[in-house]
């Protein structure tokens, strides 16, 4: 690639990088994530049903999970999980009917496209915690 | 002259009389003061990077201090100021500010660089591939954030007054493969860097392996549970030039890495480095103090637009 053509690619990456936060990409991503939450869950394969969660029952793992939700999960969802500007609400019945394994499964997965980050940086265990406490919520 | 006083004074001047900075700052203190409670989930390596973005309007800015002394120079202090923000689920963007003291010698501000991250394949699958580029205007810079090609400890020789006449504007672009698996994070960069004033490409790895030191959380709120320190081993280190691609004259470091988050605050991390061959600066010790800035961009924008967010 020649020097006028790599200054070229430089300034397109460094326009748009600039112009990217200012258009506000992330409040765009909201509400394509509310619309498609919703339906998210319908794409979990059959092996996500299959899943247990080994903390089913446990009310530490409650606890522990509500204090995971608080530190990750608060700033969009609400720290009553009742939905935020930038993530639904979890009191909801869709994540009430949800199975634990499907709940762990889009925890895993997330949905990058529509706001919702992976969160498979957390170790299996903390995201069994997190999946106890949202099927306590009413 | 670049990265001179001169330099930063008119970048900082421009800044202001655009009305941009007071704004930024009050944003920061609005985001800081709400809601404080977020922490990012990434593995805290100082050279490797991981497949985990900063989440959309978060802003994390993080200072991290490097010292090291070349064999038969003098010790030096860099210090790199780093802000990340999550565009998108997908894309983080960075940009970092750079200088350096040098015992015996001087202080001066090595220069920027701003990089891009993007997430591939949505969803989490057993490789997760990133794709990272990054644009750097360095002099003199002794922050030593990658290892590519023959670099060593005898660039860190070079006087500043010297150092800081020769300008690197330079790309640098890393396949990044990230996999996490039981609790454990495991990550390989591939770096490929271009000087762009006619200077061959030259290559560098960088590999992370990461864990939390607790899988599961405690039911209690606590700063010294387990799973809030994070412990790990980084390798990293050159591979020549296209003409010469080789492990031969080229440095390899191997740095234990450990972090503390504290859960409504910053997370430190320190890494002793130590140098595998004989280019290698035998000892680099690299802290880092982080904090994140949850709903930083809707801040931003509310400050603006003017809406009431």
């Amino acid at each position: 690639m020649t020097g006028f053509a790599m200054r070229r690619l430089l300034c397109v990456v460094l326009f748009a990088s600039a112009c990217g936060p200012i258009a506000g990409l992330a409040g765009k991503e909201k509400v394509a994530y509310l619309s498609e939450t919703a339906s998210v869950f319908d794409r979990a394969p059959a092996s996500a049903y299959r899943l247990q969660n080994p903390y089913d029952g446990q009310p530490n793992a409650v606890l522990a999970g509500r204090k995971l939700f608080l530190r990750h999960c608060a700033q969009c969802h609400g720290e009553k999980a009742e939905g935020g500007r930038n993530g639904p609400p979890l009191r909801s019945g869709r994540v009430r009917e949800a199975t634990d394994g499907v709940l762990f499964w889009f925890l895993k997965n997330g949905n990058l496209r529509a706001g919702m980050p992976s969160w498979s940086g957390l170790p299996p265990a903390q995201r069994w915690q997190i999946v106890s406490f949202l099927k306590r919520l009413r | 002259m670049a990265g001179s006083p001169c330099e930063l004074r008119k970048i900082t001047c421009g800044l202001w009389s655009k009305r941009c900075l007071p704004k930024l700052m009050l944003a920061l203190l609005v985001c800081g003061g709400s809601v404080a409670i977020a922490r990012a989930q990434e593995s805290h390596y100082f050279i490797t990077y991981d497949h985990h973005m900063e989440e959309p309007g978060n802003l994390e800015v993080e200072f991290e201090p490097t010292t090291a002394r070349p064999s038969g120079g003098n010790r030096f202090y860099s210090g790199l100021t780093e802000f990340e923000y999550g565009t998108t689920g997908w894309w983080t963007t960075e940009v970092y500010l750079e200088g350096q003291s040098t015992l015996h010698d001087s202080t001066d501000f090595s220069g920027y660089r701003v990089e891009n991250r993007f997430h591939i394949l949505a969803g989490d699958h057993r490789i997760n591939p990133v794709l990272y580029v990054e644009y750097e205007r360095l002099s003199g810079d002794k922050a030593l954030k990658e290892v590519v090609g023959f670099d060593g400890q005898e660039d860190g020789l070079e006087p500043n007054a010297v150092a800081r006449h020769e300008i690197e504007r330079e790309v640098e672009t890393r396949l990044i493969l990230s996999s996490d698996f039981k609790g454990w994070n495991v990550s390989e960069n591939l770096i490929g860097e271009k000087n762009l004033a006619h200077q061959p490409w030259e290559f560098g790895y960088a590999i992370g392996i990461s864990r939390p030191l607790g899988l599961a959380a405690s039911p209690f709120h606590c700063n010294f549970c387990p799973e809030n320190f994070r412990a790990g081993l980084e390798l990293y280190g050159g591979l020549g030039t296209p003409d010469r691609f080789t492990l031969h004259n080229t440095s390899h470091h191997i740095a234990p890495v450990i972090a503390w988050s504290l859960p409504a605050g910053p997370t430190f991390s320190i890494s002793p480095s130590f140098g595998l061959t004989d280019p290698a600066y035998g000892f680099i010790l690299r802290m880092g103090v982080s904090y994140e800035f949850p709903g930083f961009g809707r801040a931003v924008r509310g400050l603006f637009t003017g809406m009431a967010e």
